[in-house]
């Protein structure tokens, strides 16, 4: 069985924890809980003929009181991006935490979550922002943990990627 | 001694157990570690592949975060750099247990590499704990500025569209030329148009913001009567003119309006208008073409004017003179009520035409049962124009019984009721009016001497018409205007060869006269203007305007003779063609020699 370690990255509060919550357990819980350091997941998906023990790293998320360590991201096959639909500032965020793990680990299969897209009318994050992100090669997907909405697509498509690049690099 | 303290090793593996760490040793073969005390259950429960007895373990294949940290471990014990490298927090759980939150510190002790393992319990909950509510408040508060932040991007959207609209209206009213200016409830200006600021005489700055009271253009007088209207109801209010001086030194003549604000009524708005040019020509014509209800500019009524305004100054008895139909009435009221008896009665008693009895009854009143007839005590003209003015018109018809009355109460100043035995004083400034030569009734012995010389004290000729022949006009037009109004009928002017006709026409019936052709062509006019064919007949026959002649009797006499052939002799018809009453016609007759 391939196993493949998948980092959760992004500002804090925009559901990185409650995204793996949703994937491993298909549970959600309103309520905000804030990660210190990592938490270590897993999760056994059958992709592409393939079965995958994804080992999920969901990172703190990174304000002013934690920084992410280049040590966690060590090792990752793939990341997820995550940036909170109703804060424009978690965008910016993200994007500067690509730079960081692209600096990290190099060239690595990663995709853009936009969460929360249920409040629609609270949203913040501008569609042509995403169109921008979409047009420089990324991949970017709207997700709700609350509804369920896109993950497993994410995550699978996530492995996709992976398997691709590992195909490409032998 | 070193013995003596010495701790026993079991005693060391089982303190560390109790305070929820393992401790293992770096094993030459690589990735192998000895746990060097017992395995505590929550290990393996976290990883089952940790057996409860076995020495030598690979944690690196076991806990995937660890595989992770002894790459940094190894070059931290191959360097020996520092005494301690820790991992941070990592959180592990299973389906069923609580999540275990642990830690791990790669230390040299005594040269030896050693890898411990920290479950963490109450420092860790409580720093998660402080972060938590760190964050939480970060999220609240960057929510609640957001809010703020919508908010006040709508409230200064809604200001700018507002702000749009109100200089897109400032400058339509400024486009209008309209001066207007809007106080708060406070009566601080909020608002003031570019031509209120030019017609107040008032610079760029500083006005917005400052009391209407301070706008320094409004003198104290125009202060009190603004003030004195914005305390009447709307509905009362009425436009208020005021004389301002501007700061340089412009006087003017402003009419204020004041309304309330329809959604605000403690908020005012004033319309401004500038009435000074009005307000100098109404002026120029109260003062120079119109004396109260007097019209005329010629040179004999600027004369009369002047008269009129004099004897308003005193309290003398007053005799007026002039043809029937001149307006002496007029003359008598335009001069009470420019005296200072003007809020005081006018009253006029003709004494033409009535017996001595009835004439001095209706003069100084009678007393109850003072003849057949008399109910009640009755006041007279005198009592009841007390503090007034009284007017004797035809007073050269006065029978003699009644003169010597007159003159009593002009000398005494008291009168005496018909039947009474106690005068009365009376406070009356007499007027009298003739159109008589009363000289000659004096020498007939129709009139009392001493009673001409009594109201003879100060004199007002009043000029007939055809003295005054430039005033024909303006008097048309003023009738023109009363009769339009009386009759509902829209007549403006009158043609130029209609004009000239009224103008030469003698007017033996004066002004009266004059007034009666005017609402008899207004009445007959097809058209808004008068035409010739509209005149009364006697004026379309009038023969055109001799230039050479002068207004003398013998052209009178003639129009008289012409009036009678007219009629076949028939003098009542004669004198209404001339629009004189028929006694007057008789005098005329007389007067003339015409028998």
């Amino acid at each position: 069985m391939i196993q493949k370690k998948i980092c959760m990255i992004g500002a804090f509060a925009v559901g990185k924890t409650s995204l793996v919550e949703r994937f491993v357990t298909s549970l959600f819980s309103e309520k905000y809980h804030t990660t210190i350091g990592v938490k270590i997941d897993k999760k056994l998906i059958h992709v592409r003929d393939c079965d995958m023990s994804m080992i999920l790293w969901d990172l703190y998320g990174e304000d002013e009181f934690q920084k992410i360590r280049a040590s966690y991201l060590r090792g990752a096959a793939g990341y997820l991006l995550v940036a909170d639909g109703t804060r424009a500032e978690t965008l910016t965020k993200a994007v500067a935490l690509q730079k960081f793990t692209e600096e990290t680990l190099g060239k690595t299969p990663f995709a853009l979550l936009i969460n929360k897209c249920d409040l629609v009318n609270e949203r913040e994050i501008d569609r042509n922002d995403l169109e921008t992100c979409r047009q420089n090669g990324w991949r970017v997907i709207e997700t709700s943990a609350k509804t369920g909405e896109a993950i497993e697509d994410a995550f699978l498509t996530l492995a996709a990627d992976m398997l691709e690049c590992d195909a490409n690099t032998q | 001694m070193r013995r003596q303290h010495a701790i026993d090793d079991s005693v060391l593996a089982n303190l560390m157990t109790a305070m929820d760490l393992v401790v293992m040793e770096r094993q030459r073969n690589a990735g192998s570690f000895r746990i060097l005390n017992e395995t505590p259950r929550w290990l393996q429960q976290l990883y089952p592949d940790v057996g409860s007895r076995l020495d030598t373990v690979q944690p690196g294949k076991i806990v995937p975060f660890l595989e992770n940290f002894l790459i940094d471990a190894e070059c931290f014990w191959d360097q020996r750099t520092e005494t301690r490298l820790k991992s941070g927090a990592w959180s592990e759980g299973t389906r069923s247990d609580a999540e275990s939150h642990l830690e791990a510190t790669a230390m040299i002790v005594n040269g030896r590499n050693l890898l411990v393992i920290e479950r963490l319990g109450a420092e860790f909950q409580s720093q998660h704990t402080v972060l938590q509510r760190a964050r939480e408040h970060d999220l609240k508060f960057t929510k609640t500025v957001k809010k703020n932040e919508r908010a006040l991007a709508n409230v200064g959207t809604q200001l700018q569209k507002s702000q749009a609209a109100r200089d897109d209206l400032a400058s339509m009213i400024d486009h209008l030329g309209l001066a207007a200016i809007i106080t708060d409830m406070n009566g601080t200006i909020t608002f003031i148009s570019e031509p209120a600021r030019t017609l107040l005489g008032l610079g760029r700055d500083g006005i917005i913001g400052t009391h209407w009271m301070n706008v320094s253009a409004l003198e104290h007088r125009a202060q009190e009567a603004l003030q004195a209207m914005i305390r009447q109801p709307q509905h009362r209010r009425t436009s208020v003119e005021v004389n301002v001086l501007t700061s340089d030194g412009k006087r003017s003549w402003i009419a204020i309006e004041i309304r309330d604000d329809p959604r605000e009524t403690q908020r005012r708005m004033l319309v401004l208008r500038d009435v000074t040019e009005i307000h100098a020509l109404r002026q120029m014509l109260n003062e120079k073409f119109t004396f109260h209800d007097l019209i005329g500019k010629s040179q004999p009524m600027q004369t009369v004017y002047q008269r009129l305004k004099d004897l308003a100054m005193v309290d003398t008895t007053v005799l007026i003179e002039g043809e029937t139909g001149t307006g002496k009435e007029l003359v008598a009221k335009a001069i009470h009520f420019s005296s200072k008896r003007k809020d005081h009665p006018f009253l006029a008693v003709n004494c033409a035409g009535l017996t001595d009895a009835l004439l001095g009854s209706h003069l100084f009143g009678h007393r109850r049962g003072a003849f057949t007839g008399a109910i009640a005590n009755h006041q007279g003209f005198f009592e009841a124009a007390s503090g007034g003015t009284l007017l004797l018109d035809e007073i050269g018809d006065m029978p003699m019984t009644v003169q010597t009355s007159v003159l009593r109460v002009l000398q005494e100043k008291e009168i005496l009721r018909l039947g009474d035995s106690k005068p009365r004083k009376v406070d009356v400034r007499v007027l009298a009016a003739t159109h008589q030569n009363l000289n000659e009734l004096v020498a007939s012995e129709k009139f009392r001497a001493d009673l001409l010389y009594r109201i003879r004290v100060a004199r007002v000729h009043v000029p007939a018409l055809r003295e005054r022949r430039e005033d024909i006009p303006p008097l048309v037009s003023s009738f023109l205007s009363q009769c339009c109004a009386a009759t509902g009928k829209t007549v403006e002017n009158v043609d130029p060869q209609a004009m000239r006709k009224l103008v030469a026409y003698p007017w033996p019936g004066n002004v009266r006269e004059l007034r009666s052709a005017i609402e008899y062509s207004v009445i007959h006019a097809k058209t808004s203007g008068i035409c010739d064919a509209d005149l009364p007949p006697e004026i379309i026959e009038s023969n055109p305007p001799d230039t050479t002649s002068s207004d003398t009797p013998l052209d009178e006499k003639r129009i008289v003779i012409a009036a009678l052939e007219q009629t076949g002799g028939n003098r009542a018809a004669a004198a209404r063609s001339l629009g004189i009453g028929r006694a007057t016609f008789y005098r005329r007759l007389s007067a003339l020699g015409i028998s």
